[in-house]
């Protein structure tokens, strides 16, 4: 899937990673519409995560829009958490982190690159980054959990190429709708590749399973960010929509001018063979011909030919005959 | 023969324009220099004059069994003794039939072009739209000889590419310029109907190319 151009990564940069904003941040960043995130499923989060995100980049692309929670967007299923965290609420997901963190105090958390990590587990919610939640949300649920994802294992090997392969497991996993997010989370990669690489391998694998899930949730965030979601995201469709018959009329088109091609080739190498064909009987029968019409004419005289001695004269005619057919043109139409 | 008609099919040509036929007429058309083959592409720039439509011959199976017998009966001939003046004959006996196939009194051929894809390739609401309609074009000749029903307009593609097809039909008899009623407008039109309208049946020749408009700066070639 093609990401919509550089303006929304773009657009994302000046505004800076919305994930480095914690929570209390965030909260306020919305307007107070977030407003129980404790009694929010992690899917309501998310969305309104990427809602904000979404609503900076457009902020940002179009200054008209000053308000953030004007331009909510919508995922429809893009990005999606494993079952397990999915439908619980971030308090839950808030304690049994607490819990684990309690339970290994030692334990550093394995994905964790950055050391400064757990220095930063800070005891209340609000004042944790979005980032920290997340990544260790969904490090840890799949570590507890045992998803078949081996996220923590793959993320440390893919830090090193965060631009790159955020994109590729964005554009793997994004559907129609979640171009903006995947620009932005691209743009977000160097701050937190391992939240990404972990949504993009979960995302891969349980998109499937998740694609319902969001459904129930739109229309709470349809009702309060109103009908201008639906619009842009019916604008994107179709335009991919067209894209997509664009390039399978420009397949046919070259199809249908090779094979003409083709056709044209065979019916000139037909052609070709037929016409040599003709030529070399043509310069047989001429030849043939003048053969012919040697022996028609010195037929009757082939014996005077012979006395060479006593007729002098018939020998010059028969001579003056043989010069003179062999100079004939010799019409064969 | 099928192969003829190949790119027609893959080029969505039949199915949209016209329906499935087999070609009887070879129609040979050229934008000046450049001879136009199906899926070609051609600049508006030089489709600004109407193009040569030549037709020729009747039938293509009439063409190849006048070629298969040139070939066989010298063949026969040479064996048994040496070649005499009876060879010639069947020479000039079958030129005389080529001949023949082209004067033979062959109905008026009816030829249009439209394009299947205006305004847009992706958006064609004004399917089809009406270039040219020549009638009365007596076999073996150009369209310059027959009569001009709607005049040809050169190719303004406005979005995308768009392929334009150039439909022959033969005609049950000549037509008289007033039965022929020409097509009100240019958009709108349809092949089908036309064809249904003035009894014409399935097309004998179909050529079509595609255009885009030029851009002003660069130049491509396909």
């Amino acid at each position: 899937m093609e990401m919509p151009g550089g303006s929304g990564g773009a657009a994302l940069a000046r505004q800076g990673s919305i994930y480095s904003l914690t929570f209390d941040q965030f909260q306020t960043a919305l307007g107070g519409a977030g407003k129980d995130f404790g009694s929010m499923n992690m899917d309501e989060l998310l969305r309104n995560i990427w809602t904000a995100e979404e609503s900076n980049a457009i902020a940002a692309a179009a200054p008209a829009a000053a308000q953030p929670q004007q331009q909510a967007i919508l995922r429809q299923g893009s990005m999606t958490l494993p079952r397990t965290i999915s439908q619980m609420t971030v308090d839950e997901v808030w304690r049994d982190l607490m819990g684990f963190c309690d339970e290994e105090p030692a334990d550093p958390l394995p994905p964790q690159p950055q050391p400064q990590a757990q220095a930063q587990r800070q005891p209340t919610l609000g004042a944790m980054t979005l980032e920290e939640f997340l990544v260790r949300a969904g490090v840890v649920r799949e570590d507890m959990g045992g998803q078949t994802v081996v996220v923590p294992a793959r993320a440390q090997p893919l830090f090193p190429p965060q631009g790159n392969v955020v994109a590729t497991t964005m554009q793997m996993g994004n559907g129609v709708v979640g171009q903006g997010a995947g620009g932005g989370m691209a743009v977000a990669a160097p701050t937190t590749p391992v939240v990404l690489n972990g949504f993009g391998k979960m995302e891969g694998d349980d998109l499937s399973s998740l694609s319902p899930v969001p459904y129930p949730f739109d229309t709470a965030m349809r009702a309060r960010k109103g009908p201008t979601v639906e619009k842009v995201v019916e604008r994107r469709q179709r335009r991919m929509i067209k894209n997509r018959e664009s390039a399978a009329r420009s397949r046919q088109r070259k199809q249908a001018y090779i094979m003409e091609l083709e056709a044209e080739v065979a019916k000139l190498k037909e052609n070709n063979e037929e016409l040599q064909e003709k030529q070399v009987e043509m310069l047989q029968k001429q030849k043939n011909e003048v053969i012919e019409r040697i022996e028609q004419q010195l037929g009757p005289k082939a014996k005077r030919f012979c006395l060479r001695r006593t007729l002098t004269g018939p020998c010059r005619a028969a001579a003056v005959y043989v010069v003179e057919l062999r100079h004939h043109p010799v019409i064969v139409q | 023969m099928s192969r003829f008609v190949d790119p027609l099919v893959v080029g969505r040509v039949i199915g949209e324009v016209v329906d499935l036929f087999v070609p009887s007429v070879a129609m040979a058309v050229s934008y000046g220099a450049k001879d136009v083959s199906n899926g070609c592409h051609v600049k508006p720039s030089m489709a600004a004059d109407q193009p040569l439509v030549r037709i020729s011959g009747r039938r293509n199976d009439l063409y190849t069994l006048v070629r298969t017998t040139w070939v066989h009966a010298p063949v026969a001939g040479w064996l048994p003794r040496s070649p005499r003046v009876v060879l010639l004959y069947p020479l000039v006996h079958i030129h005389a039939w080529e001949l023949a196939a082209d004067d033979f009194p062959l109905a008026w051929c009816l030829q249009l072009m439209t394009d299947p894809d205006a305004p847009s390739p992706s958006d064609p609401t004004m399917r089809e739209y009406l270039h040219w309609i020549v009638m009365n074009i007596p076999g073996g000749t150009d369209a310059t000889k027959g009569d001009v029903v709607v005049p040809y307009m050169g190719l303004q593609p406005p979005v995308g590419i768009h392929r334009y097809v150039l439909v022959l039909f033969e005609q049950k008899s000549r037509l008289v310029d007033g039965c022929a009623s020409p097509p009100a407008d240019r958009p709108y039109f349809n092949t089908r109907a036309f064809a249904f309208n003035h009894e014409l049946g399935l097309p004998v020749a179909v050529v079509y190319f595609n255009s885009q408009r030029e851009p002003s700066g660069n130049r491509r070639r396909r």
